[in-house]
């Protein structure tokens, strides 16, 4: 991989449009990896690491777990802010550009990330490219899983860090953590560890089965229960077989009597079917005078039994009926002659000319006669309340009863006569039907023909329960086969099941061994390339003749000439940042990537004997293309010369405070006066 | 008249099941016809003849859409056979019940015999 260009829009120090050209030139025929970004602390080199992060990762940038309003609240406090700009600027945008390489053929992607914070809610928009187009089969949902693939966040950290990592690498006494984890990173050895875990939840997920051996077993059982229902089904199908030609055999000789019958009297048979269809006719008529009286019999017709007690009940529901109304006027009434009694004294006293005596025997048989108005009305019934229904209810039970004293007896004795009817004409077709005719010699015949009648009815009862038998023979069978079946499912099922579990074993197993394999070959790799690596940064590096890395717990051991261990301890500190500078070195090599590094302030707290170290043998020499971040005080003068037949081209950062941004040029700190010099010259 | 459930003497029962053959009617219908045989029947059936033995019927599928009726019709009879106030109405229902079922069965062969009991 080759970054083309960085391209930041209003993204953190930098306003507006700021494009860096990161593509190693080649100059004397030589290309020269090494592209330099000096900048003093806060000019902005950082964001120009984390610019290239956010194209690749977005929120992961921030870490594995992070929710998305942190990833909001971020986005929010990296666009550039312009305190003279008379509309707040909300938009910004960070671009890469870069080719890559798959099977063998080298495409240009672009990525871009631009968001808006304008909105309530910040509108993020990914757009990835290859050679200029949307790559087509990548939907918004998959283009950071993409983007993830291209360079893995485990691995980016071999190539995209800053001094502090180095530090990090460097002062820890135990780095078998960190190692363990970039390694197993660098070997994708997580995604093996997401599938075994992704391979057990399969495993648990299996359904737990019956076993095997008790699905066998109930299937023998089945098998012998199917033998003992086909016997069944046989035999009944036999007996069936038997019933229904006897029943045939019978009709057959009925058919052939009968038959004789005709030829030697036929006016007998002709009266015979008449009657025989009279016979059909009565029996039909008998059933449904019947239905009619039973219809009857659920409703009304049971009071009619009692039509006595229903016309005592009439009678005293119009009895109550009457006191009832009667109680309710009396009350309204004995109110009213209450106030008319006062009303007449009142009345009478107003009269002159009469004497108080005479007033009081007025009033009085006023209010004698007026009070006859209270007395019950002549005829009204001396009766018991008993029943006290409301006159809706009364109503229904006088239509209940006008029905049952009524309509009921009429209709029953309607179809009771007309029943009575046809059962005499019954009886009499029945007795003709048995008479023998008159010609002597069709009297055998005739009772012939009676007798297998009879026969055929007895067998045709035979004949029905055969039917029956048979068809609960047949049902049982079936059911039990379709059991069989379904034991046979399941058994099949169990067995695809033992064999899906002895692959998830096995897989594992397997798994397993390749992780094993991979770290052990990987750990001895590692070991030479840091070794390397380690004795070309510090020539006095043979103290350090052999390394060894344990494939399981990760732990690093260095050997002197002697073979002795030499303790981590045992290192100065600018062995240990040689030794860390080599770890890393050491991953990335092993980790075969062909991608760029990016490294920020990496001498931070180098002193100068080592610094000259990684500035002669490690930047050259880390990749096809090294992006360097840097401070004056790291690279300075000296080492600027020391790496400039390595470098392809140079950019200067400067944070102008009254505006408030940091402003690119091309050229180092000092570039003026090199130019001065070389003007001079 | 306070009554969900009401069950028959084991006499009764077997009854109903004769008269079931012979009518076709099932039993609820033969016990209302039986009620209202004994309701017209004048001497006063003794309720402490009549143990709870045997079938048991519900309300609702004993007396159907013409519950009131049925219940006016008891306290008629009793208003009329001039039982004191404390009879209890129950005892009385049970009894004419069962007194009825059984005196059906001993005069219904068939359901024609049975309609014609309505006529007179």
């Amino acid at each position: 991989m080759r970054i083309h260009t960085l391209r930041l829009n209003n993204f953190g120090l930098f306003r507006g449009v700021t494009e860096f050209d990161l593509l190693p030139k080649v100059k004397y025929n030589k290309e020269r990896p090494v592209i330099l970004v000096g900048g003093k602390n806060g000019a902005g080199k950082t964001t120009i690491l984390e610019a290239v992060r956010l194209c690749l990762y977005g929120p992961l940038l921030l870490g594995s777990r992070v929710s998305a309003r942190e990833y909001e609240e971020y986005l929010r406090s990296r666009v550039h802010r312009n305190d003279d700009a008379l509309v707040m600027n909300t938009t910004a945008s960070v671009a890469l550009e870069f080719e890559h390489s798959e099977l063998g053929k080298s495409h240009r992607y672009t990525v871009e990330r631009s968001w808006d914070i304008g909105t309530k809610k910040i509108k993020t928009h990914l757009l990835v490219q290859r050679d200029g187009d949307p790559i087509d089969d990548l939907d918004h949902a998959h283009a950071d899983d993409f983007l993830r693939d291209l360079i893995p966040p485990g691995v980016s950290q071999l190539y995209f860090f800053d001094g502090e990592k180095i530090q990090e690498l460097a002062e820890s006494d135990d780095d078998d953590a960190a190692l363990s984890d970039a390694i197993r990173s660098l070997l994708g050895l997580d995604l093996v560890e997401r599938l075994s875990g992704d391979l057990q939840i399969y495993a648990n997920r299996l359904q737990k089965l019956d076993n095997i051996d008790t699905l066998q077993k109930e299937l023998d059982n089945v098998e012998k229960e199917i033998q003992d229902k086909q016997d069944r089904h046989l035999k009944s199908r036999i007996a069936l077989d038997e019933a229904q030609s006897r029943v045939d055999d019978i009709a057959k000789q009925i058919a052939a009597t009968e038959a004789r019958i005709a030829k030697e009297g036929g006016a007998f048979a002709d009266v015979r079917g008449k009657l025989e269809s009279d016979r059909k006719r009565l029996r039909t008529a008998i059933e449904d005078a019947e239905n009619q009286l039973r219809q009857l019999a659920e409703g009304l017709l049971p009071f009619s039994l009692a039509k006595s007690l229903c016309r005592d009940l009439t009678n005293q529901l119009k009895n109550e009926d009457r006191v009832q109304g009667w109680r309710s006027h009396r009350t309204l009434l004995q109110e009213r002659i209450e106030r008319l009694h006062i009303a007449t004294r009142k009345e009478l006293a107003g009269i002159d000319g009469l004497t108080d005596e005479t007033r009081g025997v007025l009033a009085d048989r006023i209010t004698q006669m007026v009070g006859k108005l209270g007395e019950p009305p002549e005829g009204l019934p001396d009766v018991k309340l008993v029943h006290r229904l409301s006159s809706d209810l009364k109503e229904s039970l006088f239509e209940g009863i006008r029905g049952a004293t009524e309509y009921v007896p009429d209709r029953a004795k309607k179809v009771i006569g007309q029943l009575e009817t046809d059962t005499r004409d019954l009886q009499k077709t029945e007795a003709a039907l048995k008479k023998a005719p008159k010609e002597d010699q069709l009297r055998p015949l005739v009772e012939r023909v009676n007798d297998l009648n009879r026969e055929i009815g007895g067998a045709d009862a035979d004949l029905k329960r055969a039917l029956a038998e048979y068809s609960s023979a047949e049902f049982s069978l079936k059911e039990e086969r379709s059991r069989k079946a379904k034991l046979t499912d399941k058994k099949s099922e169990a067995e695809k099941q033992g064999e899906r579990e002895q692959m998830v074993e096995s897989v594992n197993a397997a798994l397993e061994e390749y992780v094993r394999e991979l770290t052990a070959d990987k750990s001895r790799e590692l070991a030479q390339c840091v070794r390397r690596r380690f004795q070309q940064l510090w020539r006095k590096g043979d103290i350090v003749r052999r390394i060894e890395i344990d494939p399981i717990s990760f732990i690093v051991k260095l050997y002197d000439r002697h073979d002795r261990v030499v303790p981590k301890t045992q290192l100065s500190a600018g062995e240990k940042q040689m030794y860390a500078i080599s770890m890393l070195w050491g991953l990335a090599e092993v980790s075969r990537r062909p991608l760029p590094m990016v490294i920020d302030t990496p001498l931070g707290r180098l002193d100068g004997e080592h610094r000259s170290h990684l500035v002669e043998h490690y930047f050259p020499e880390a990749s096809h293309q090294v992006i360097i971040l840097s401070t004056d005080t790291e690279i300075d003068e000296t080492y600027f010369n020391d790496l400039k037949p390595h470098l392809s081209h140079v950019y200067h950062l400067s944070y102008e405070q009254s505006q408030g941004r940091t402003v690119v040029s091309e050229g180092y700190f000092w570039n003026h006066r090199n130019q001065e010099l070389t003007n001079a010259s | 008249m306070h009554l969900n459930k009401i069950k028959l003497t084991k006499d009764a029962s077997d009854r109903l099941k004769q008269l079931k053959a012979r009518t076709g009617l099932t039993p609820n219908i033969l016990s209302r016809i039986g009620f209202c045989m004994s309701l017209s029947d004048p001497a006063i059936p003794d309720p402490g003849e009549y143990p709870e033995e045997d079938r048991e019927f519900n309300r609702y599928t004993l007396l159907g859409e013409w519950d009131a009726l049925y219940v006016a019709m008891l306290r008629q009879r009793m208003l009329n056979d001039e039982l004191p106030d404390d009879a209890v109405e129950v005892d009385y229902f049970r009894a004419h019940l069962n007194r009825g079922v059984i005196a059906l069965s001993r005069q219904v062969k068939s359901i024609a015999d049975l309609a014609s009991l309505a006529i007179t």
